[in-house]
């Protein structure tokens, strides 16, 4: 199984590289080109880099187990999820796609420091980037060293290949390396995925003897409930779906991705492929993780219970299952949703440093300075981010599950922004700022209140997750600037 | 265009039904992937409707 899991991944990787590699010969001169492709990017690889970039290791591993654990609500959790976003492409998506080449924003904090005419508003927005995906990005090194770790290969060699595969895709030809090598990878996502889901029902379900009527009985009367049913308490389902709603608005990675499709037909081929892309994945890992509790409820009670006490383990167990070769190509699939994650946020993250922190601070910026700022920047938050992960630093999987609140208080202003952008008001960014400084401490008093890891399903007030008052309290301050005068 | 969008927000609104337990149990008692249906069904719902918004908007406004 090592073995064979290293030649996979080696091929992956030197795939990947010569994707990247190939590349370059698209890649202009400038920050533009580096970090949004001079807006040149065709449609299928914008949606495939859109797709490859919002469904993480998250989806393999958190999903299928969370759907084992809980049921069915997981796949209302992740479709409301898709939904909104397509809706959010379909209406809010197109206007910044106009504005971004007009304006020629290249860091979704340039949109905002742009819309309201402050660099104050640039620089607070890339700061909530820093502070929230930092841990986000740690998560995604973290999965890449667990993996390595469940076949042997070392939890520390995992977090450093995955280091080097991500600086290495981004700085060989910027979004051009990433875009490229994230259509490699969510072919890969998705493709194994597939087989994966193939071999639980031919090869799982079949070998059982389980059909149709023992599957839904099985499912109906299992230990945590009727998982056909709805068991989560509505804490839990709204204080996760509402960050994950606006997601494609507030998260620097997808909305910077709103800004790269070549023309208006690329940009609905990137619309249509995602939202295919992302129906057929989500079904697929809700499905396998329906079909893989039915096989352990019948076949083994005593691994369900330790399955439900670490439902992140329920992959790597069922992997164990299947063909080696099987196995060996769906962990490297897990291995690239994670880095095609980590890349894209390394580049906006970085991104909003060159654009918000340094270009705007200096008072004659270069291009060449700027180059070396973009790729120390690359590398610091990518040397943050592994050390983070290689020191195990605790609460770093609860702290990129808050990282989605840590980024809602942007949802409000951004919506504000886009609907007031003709005519904003000289004082709208004071209200922005105070949008997001109200939204931030309300989520550091839930966390207070209720520790990082229930901050988000627990009740604040009145039974609602702290997820709704943070967005009703941003929500409250950008009133002001979408009323017309 | 506004008319998709409230549309677009009453979707959203009706994932959230499930949550009370009588519409759970009575969309299981239905079919049993019942709650499953629903929620794809307005998924689709969803998509079909963010597609046509984006259609409209990018062949007329901008």
């Amino acid at each position: 199984m090592k073995e064979l899991y290293v030649a996979v991944l080696v091929f992956f990787f030197v795939m990947g590289t010569i994707i990247a590699w190939l590349s370059r010969r698209y890649l202009g001169k400038g920050s533009r080109e580096f970090f949004v492709g001079g807006y040149k990017i065709g449609g299928f690889i914008s949606a495939m880099t859109y797709a490859a970039t919002t469904y993480s290791a998250f989806m393999m591993v958190g999903l299928v187990g969370l759907t084992f654990a809980s049921g069915v609500a997981a796949l209302g959790f992740e479709l409301v999820y898709l939904a909104s976003t397509v809706v959010i492409l379909g209406s809010i998506g197109p206007v910044i796609w106009y504005e971004a080449r007009r304006r020629g924003w290249v860091s979704s904090s340039e949109m905002l420091s742009d819309l309201y005419g402050s660099r104050y508003v640039g620089i607070i927005v890339s700061l909530v980037y820093l502070f929230t995906l930092v841990p986000y990005t740690a998560a995604q090194l973290k999965g890449v060293g667990e993996i390595f770790n469940s076949i042997n290969l070392g939890y520390e060699y995992g977090v450093i290949f995955a280091f080097i595969a991500i600086a290495f895709w981004i700085l060989i030809a910027g979004l051009w390396s990433v875009a490229t090598t994230d259509a490699f990878q969510g072919i890969w996502m998705l493709g194994s995925s597939i087989a994966v889901a193939i071999w639980s029902i031919l090869f799982l379900l079949s070998a059982s003897n389980i059909d149709y009527n023992m599957f839904v009985n099985i499912l109906s009367n299992s230990s945590s409930g009727n998982l056909l049913s709805f068991i989560w308490s509505p804490q839990m389902f709204i204080g996760l779906t509402i960050p994950w709603i606006f997601f494609a608005l507030t998260n620097p990675q997808v909305v910077q991705r709103l800004y790269i499709p070549k023309d208006r037909k690329a940009y609905m081929k990137m619309v249509k492929y995602f939202a295919l892309y992302g129906f057929i994945y989500t079904v697929i890992c809700v499905l396998l993780g329906m079909v893989f509790r039915v096989y352990i409820a019948f076949n083994n009670v005593d691994v369900e219970g330790i399955l439900l006490k670490n439902r992140d383990s329920v992959t790597p167990y069922m992997l164990t299952l299947t063909h080696p070769l099987l196995a060996a190509i769906a962990y490297v699939g897990i291995t690239a949703a994670a880095i095609s994650t980590a890349n894209s946020i390394v580049l906006s993250v970085s991104s909003s440093i060159v654009r918000d922190l340094y270009e705007r601070i200096v008072v004659k910026p270069n291009e060449k300075t700027s180059k070396v700022v973009s790729t120390a920047s690359i590398l610091s938050l990518l040397i943050l981010a592994s050390i983070t992960a290689i020191m195990k630093v605790g609460y770093i999987v609860e702290l990129s599950v808050i990282s989605s609140a840590g980024l809602l208080p942007l949802a409000p202003i951004t919506i504000a922004a886009i609907i007031r952008k003709k005519d904003m008001n000289r004082y709208s960014y004071i209200y922005a700022i105070a949008s997001i400084l109200l939204g931030e401490a309300i989520l550091i008093y839930a966390i207070a209140v209720h520790g990082i890891s229930k901050a988000l399903t627990a009740p604040l007030l009145l039974q609602l997750p702290s997820p709704i008052w943070i967005l009703l309290a941003s929500a409250l301050f950008v009133i002001p600037i979408t009323i017309k005068r | 265009m506004k008319k998709y969008i409230v549309i677009s927000i009453m979707v959203i609104i009706l994932f959230y039904i499930p949550m009370f337990k009588l519409f759970s149990d009575l969309f299981v008692k239905a079919f049993n992937f019942g709650l499953m249906l629903y929620w794809i069904v307005l998924t689709l719902v969803a998509v079909f409707i963010g597609i046509k918004t984006l259609k409209r908007l990018i062949g007329e406004a901008l």
